[in-house]
C-alpha cells in the first residue's frame, strides 16, 4: 500500500503540491491525471524519492520513500524523458541495472523480444518510442511493487502500446504490484487504469475507483415544457449544464437511479441516460471547479 | 558504495585505460629522452609529468563523476536508485580519487626502476605520500566548487572561478603592500598563498621533487595542514550541496550564495580595490581611470547576464556595484590616510630572530674620506666606488644585548619610513632588507625591504663610517673593492675585485 500522507512540495517560494494525501492499494492501476504544470510529475519524482517532501510523508507499505533507501528496490520511476549515457546501448544499460537492482534475466529477455529491441545498438540512434521501450523493458525487468510511469504512452505507436499494456498485465498477474501511470491519454488509461487521482490545484481533488466514479457521473439528456434554468436543478450535483432549444445536456454526478428518480419527478418529457468515459469525467471534474 | 564502485570500474574501463596509458607515456618520455647520466633528472621530470597529469584528472573527473546531478534527466536516473546519497558520494569520490592515485602510484614505481638507486628512498615515499594527500585535497575541493552550481557548465565556472580566487586575492595584497605600505615586499611573504591549496599543495610538492635527488629538505607544515582544512571544510560543502541538496536544482540558475552571488561579488569588489588603490595613489588622473570603472561595471554585467541567463540590468546591479565603488574607494582613502594602517612599522611591535641584511654602493666620498666631488680622473679610479654590506642577525632571546645597534638600524628604517611618507627625499641608494621571524634553514621571514624594489621609492640613508665601524662590533661589515688601479686603457675591463672587512678596507685606503 502507498500511502502519501499531507505532503507539500515548493519550488522557491511557488507551492506545487499543498497537503495532499491520497492512498494507492496494492495491485491497483492508478492513473493519474491533470492538466499540464499541475505536479503529476513532482508527485512521482516525490514518490520515487527523487525529491524529497516539504511537509508530510509518503510510505510504501510503511517505509519512508525518501529516507528509507532500502525501500526504493521495490520502486521503479520510469521518467517522461529517460536519461542514457552516451555511447549506451541495451546491454550497458543491463549492466547499470543489475549493479543495483535485482534484473530477471527471463522477463528482460521476454520483453527483449516483444519490443523487438537490439541491445547493441547505441540508444542514441533510437526513436523517441524505442527509448520508450527501452526503459520500460527495464521497468518490467526489475519487478518492482510499485511502478511509476510518467507520460507512459507518449511516442509510443498502436502496437507498442498493445505490446506494452500486454507485457504490464503478465506483470500484474504474476504478482501484487501497483502502477501508477501518468498520462494526457485518457483512453488508454481508461483500459488499464481501476482507480484514478485528479491534480488540480497541487491537491488530488478527486481519486477512487474508476468504474465507481464512472457510474457515479452520468450524462442526462432532458426535455421539459416550460422554461427551465440552472438554478432549478440546485438539488443536483451538477458538473457540466448546456442548453439547447428545449433539450437540456446535463453531467450530474450522484446515484445514478437516484438521480433519475429525482429527474423524473420534475417530469420531463424526454430523459435519457448517457455513461460518461474516463477523459469526459476528467473534462466535467476540471471544469466543474473552474466555474 | 561498493555496488556503486564496481559499476564505475566496470562501466568506466576506456577513461581507466586512457589516464593509464597517458600516465605510461609521461613517466616513460623523460627516461627516453634524457642523455643525463643521473638517473634522478628524468626521474624528477618524471614524477612531475604524473603529477600534473593526476592534478589534470582532479578537475576533470568531478565534472565527470557529478555531472548526473546537473542534468534533469540524469537525476531521476541515479536519485532513485535504491543507494543512499552518501554512499554515491563516497563511491564517486573514491573513484575521483583511486583512479589518478593508482595510475601516478604504478608509474612512480615503474619511474623508480627505471631510474634505479639514485634517489634518496625516504624523499621518494615523502614525495609519494604528498602526492596522494594532494589528489585527495583537490578531487574533494574541485567536487564541492562544482557542486554550488546547479548546471554544467556553471559547474566549470566554478570550479576555474575558485581555483583563480586565491590570485586575485594575492595580487590584491601585492599592489596594497606596493603602494600603502613603504618596505613591504608580499613577494617574499608565504603567507599569502594561505588560500589557495593549489599553490601550497604544488609548492611542496616540487621542493619535494627536488629533495629526491638532493637531500631532505622539509616542506612547509603549514602548506600541508591548510589544505587539509581545506578539505574537511569542503566535506561539510559536500553535505549541503550533495547529501542535503534538493534534486530540483538540476538546470536551474546557480544562486546558491556560495555560487554566483558570492562569485561575481567577490571578483567585482577585487577589481575596483585595484583600481581605487591605483586611482587613490595617483589623484590627479582620475579621468583616465573612469574608463577603466566603466570596462568593469561592463564585466560585471556581462557575468550577471550569465548568471541569471538573461539581459537585464535590474537597479539592484548598480546599486550594488556603486556600494563596491563606495567600499573600495573608502578603503583606498583609509590606507592613504593612515600609511597603509601602520603596516611599515608592525615589525617593532613584535621582533623575534630579527635578520638585518644591509647593503650600499658607496664612493669614498660618502665616508668623509674624500670630497664628495667626483674627480675628473675617476674614470682611471674605479676603486672610488665599493659595496658595503652586513648581515646581522638578532636571536629573540638576545634582544637586549644588541640592543644598542637595534636602536641605530630601527632608526635608520624609522627615517626612511618617514622621509617616504613625509618628506620623499629622493636620491638615496642604501638598501636594509629586515626579516622578522627569520628562519636559518629556509632562510625566510617575514621581510620589509627598503626600497621593496631597486626601481621603486626610496632607500635608507648611507650609514656613515662611525655607525658601520658600531655594527662591526657585532657582526662583520664587508666592503667589496672593484679595483682597477693601474688601470691600461688598453684593457678597461681588467679588473680586481677585493672582498674585505671594515677594518681590511681601511688599511687598503691607509686610514
Amino acid at each position: 500500500m502507498l500511502t502519501i500522507d499531507n505532503v507539500c512540495k515548493k519550488f522557491d517560494h511557488r507551492v506545487i503540491l499543498d497537503d495532499l494525501s491520497f492512498e494507492v492499494a496494492d495491485g491497483s492501476i492508478f492513473g493519474l491525471v491533470g492538466v499540464n504544470g499541475s505536479g503529476k510529475s513532482t508527485l512521482l519524482r516525490l514518490i520515487s524519492g527523487i525529491y524529497e517532501p516539504e511537509g508530510g510523508s509518503i510510505c510504501l507499505n510503511g517505509l519512508d520513500t525518501y529516507k528509507d533507501v532500502e525501500v526504493r528496490k521495490d520502486i521503479v520511476f520510469v521518467s517522461d524523458e529517460p536519461y542514457y549515457p552516451f555511447g549506451a546501448n541495451i546491454e550497458t544499460l543491463k549492466e547499470f541495472y543489475s549493479s543495483f537492482y535485482d534484473l530477471d534475466e527471463e522477463a528482460y529477455l521476454k520483453n527483449l523480444k516483444l519490443f523487438g529491441l537490439d541491445p547493441k545498438r547505441s540508444i542514441s540512434n533510437f526513436s523517441k518510442g524505442m527509448k520508450r521501450q527501452t526503459s520500460l523493458l527495464f521497468a518490467l525487468a526489475i519487478h518492482p511493487k510499485l511502478l511509476l510511469l510518467d507520460e507512459a504512452f507518449d511516442g509510443l505507436d498502436p502496437v507498442v502500446r498493445l505490446n506494452f499494456k500486454k507485457a504490464l498485465a503478465d506483470l500484474l498477474e504474476d504478482e501484487q504490484i501497483s502502477v501508477i501511470i501518468s498520462s494526457h491519454n485518457l483512453k488508454e488509461l481508461e483500459d488499464i487504469c481501476d482507480s484514478y487521482g485528479i491534480l488540480e490545484n497541487g491537491k488530488v481533488t478527486t481519486y477512487g475507483d474508476l468504474l465507481q466514479s464512472k457510474e457515479n457521473v452520468n450524462k442526462y439528456q432532458l426535455a421539459f415544457k416550460e422554461d427551465l434554468d440552472k438554478d432549478d436543478f440546485n438539488g443536483f450535483e451538477v458538473l457540466s449544464f448546456e442548453k439547447l432549444g428545449q433539450v437540456y445536456t446535463l453531467v450530474i454526478k450522484g446515484d445514478r437511479e437516484e438521480t433519475e428518480a429525482k429527474l423524473q419527478q420534475m417530469q420531463p418529457l424526454l430523459c435519457n441516460v448517457l455513461p460518461v468515459n474516463f477523459e469526459e469525467l476528467f473534462i466535467y471534474e476540471v471544469e466543474s471547479r473552474g466555474k | 558504495m561498493i555496488k556503486n564502485l564496481k559499476y564505475l570500474l566496470r562501466s568506466k574501463k576506456v577513461l581507466v585505460i586512457f589516464f593509464y596509458v597517458l600516465h605510461l607515456a609521461f613517466t616513460v618520455t623523460p627516461f627516453l629522452a634524457s642523455q643525463a647520466k643521473d638517473r634522478a633528472i628524468p626521474l624528477s621530470y618524471s614524477l612531475v609529468l604524473n603529477a600534473l597529469l593526476s592534478l589534470v584528472m582532479t578537475y576533470l573527473l568531478p565534472i565527470l563523476l557529478f555531472s548526473f546531478v546537473q542534468r534533469k534527466r540524469s537525476v531521476d536516473s541515479y536519485l532513485a536508485l535504491p543507494v543512499s546519497r552518501k554512499d554515491l558520494l563516497l563511491s564517486n569520490l573514491l573513484f575521483a580519487f583511486l583512479l589518478p592515485a593508482c595510475c601516478s602510484t604504478l608509474n612512480a614505481l615503474i619511474a623508480a626502476l627505471l631510474a634505479g638507486p639514485c634517489f634518496h628512498f625516504p624523499s621518494f615515499l615523502l614525495l609519494f605520500a604528498e602526492g596522494m594527500i594532494t589528489i585527495a585535497v583537490m578531487v574533494i575541493l574541485n567536487t564541492c566548487f562544482y557542486l554550488l552550481a546547479n548546471n554544467i557548465f556553471d559547474g566549470v565556472v566554478m570550479i576555474a572561478a575558485y581555483t583563480a580566487m586565491p590570485f586575485a586575492v594575492v595580487g590584491l595584497i601585492v599592489l596594497f603592500g606596493e603602494i600603502f605600505v613603504y618596505g613591504y615586499n608580499p613577494l617574499d611573504n608565504s603567507r599569502m598563498y594561505w588560500f589557495s591549496p593549489l599553490y601550497m599543495l604544488g609548492y611542496n610538492f616540487f621542493v619535494q621533487t627536488e629533495a629526491i635527488s638532493n637531500a631532505n629538505i622539509p616542506f612547509d607544515g603549514m602548506y600541508l595542514l591548510l589544505p587539509v582544512l581545506y578539505a574537511v571544510l569542503a566535506a561539510f560543502g559536500l553535505r549541503k550541496h550533495f547529501i542535503d541538496r534538493k534534486s530540483e536544482r538540476a538546470e536551474q540558475i546557480s544562486n546558491e550564495f556560495f555560487a554566483y552571488p558570492f562569485v561575481i561579488h567577490f571578483y567585482v569588489l577585487a577589481c575596483l580595490c585595484m583600481l581605487t588603490f591605483v586611482v587613490s595613489n595617483e589623484p590627479g588622473e582620475i579621468g583616465e581611470w573612469i574608463i577603466v570603472y566603466l570596462l568593469i561595471f561592463l564585466a560585471f554585467m556581462i557575468a550577471t547576464f550569465v548568471y541569471k541567463r538573461r539581459i537585464k540590468v535590474e537597479p539592484k546591479s548598480l546599486i550594488v556595484f556603486a556600494a563596491g565603488i563606495l567600499l573600495a574607494s573608502l578603503l583606498g582613502f583609509a590606507a592613504n590616510a593612515t600609511n597603509g594602517f601602520g603596516l611599515s612599522y608592525a615589525y617593532d611591535k613584535n621582533p623575534r630572530n630579527v635578520l638585518y641584511n644591509y647593503n650600499s654602493y658607496v664612493y669614498d666620498g660618502d665616508f668623509g674620506i674624500r670630497s664628495k666631488e667626483l674627480p675628473a680622473y675617476w674614470r682611471g679610479r674605479d676603486d672610488l666606488f665599493f659595496s658595503v654590506s652586513f648581515e646581522l642577525p638578532i636571536p629573540a632571546e638576545k634582544m637586549d644585548e644588541y640592543a644598542e645597534v637595534r636602536e641605530l638600524l630601527e632608526g635608520v628604517r624609522a627615517e626612511a619610513i618617514r622621509n617616504h611618507y613625509e618628506d620623499h627625499e629622493e636620491g638615496v641608494f642604501g638598501f636594509l632588507n629586515v626579516y622578522n621571524g627569520f628562519n636559518e634553514q629556509t632562510r625566510d621571514g617575514s621581510l620589509m625591504r627598503f626600497p621593496v624594489e631597486q626601481s621603486y621609492g626610496y632607500g635608507i640613508r648611507y650609514l656613515t663610517l662611525e655607525e658601520l665601524k658600531q655594527i662591526s662590533r657585532y657582526t662583520p661589515v664587508y666592503v667589496d673593492v672593484w679595483s682597477n688601479q693601474g688601470y691600461d686603457p688598453e684593457h678597461p675591463d681588467d679588473y680586481i675585485e677585493l672582498h674585505l672587512t671594515l677594518d681590511q678596507f681601511l688599511n687598503y685606503k691607509g686610514k
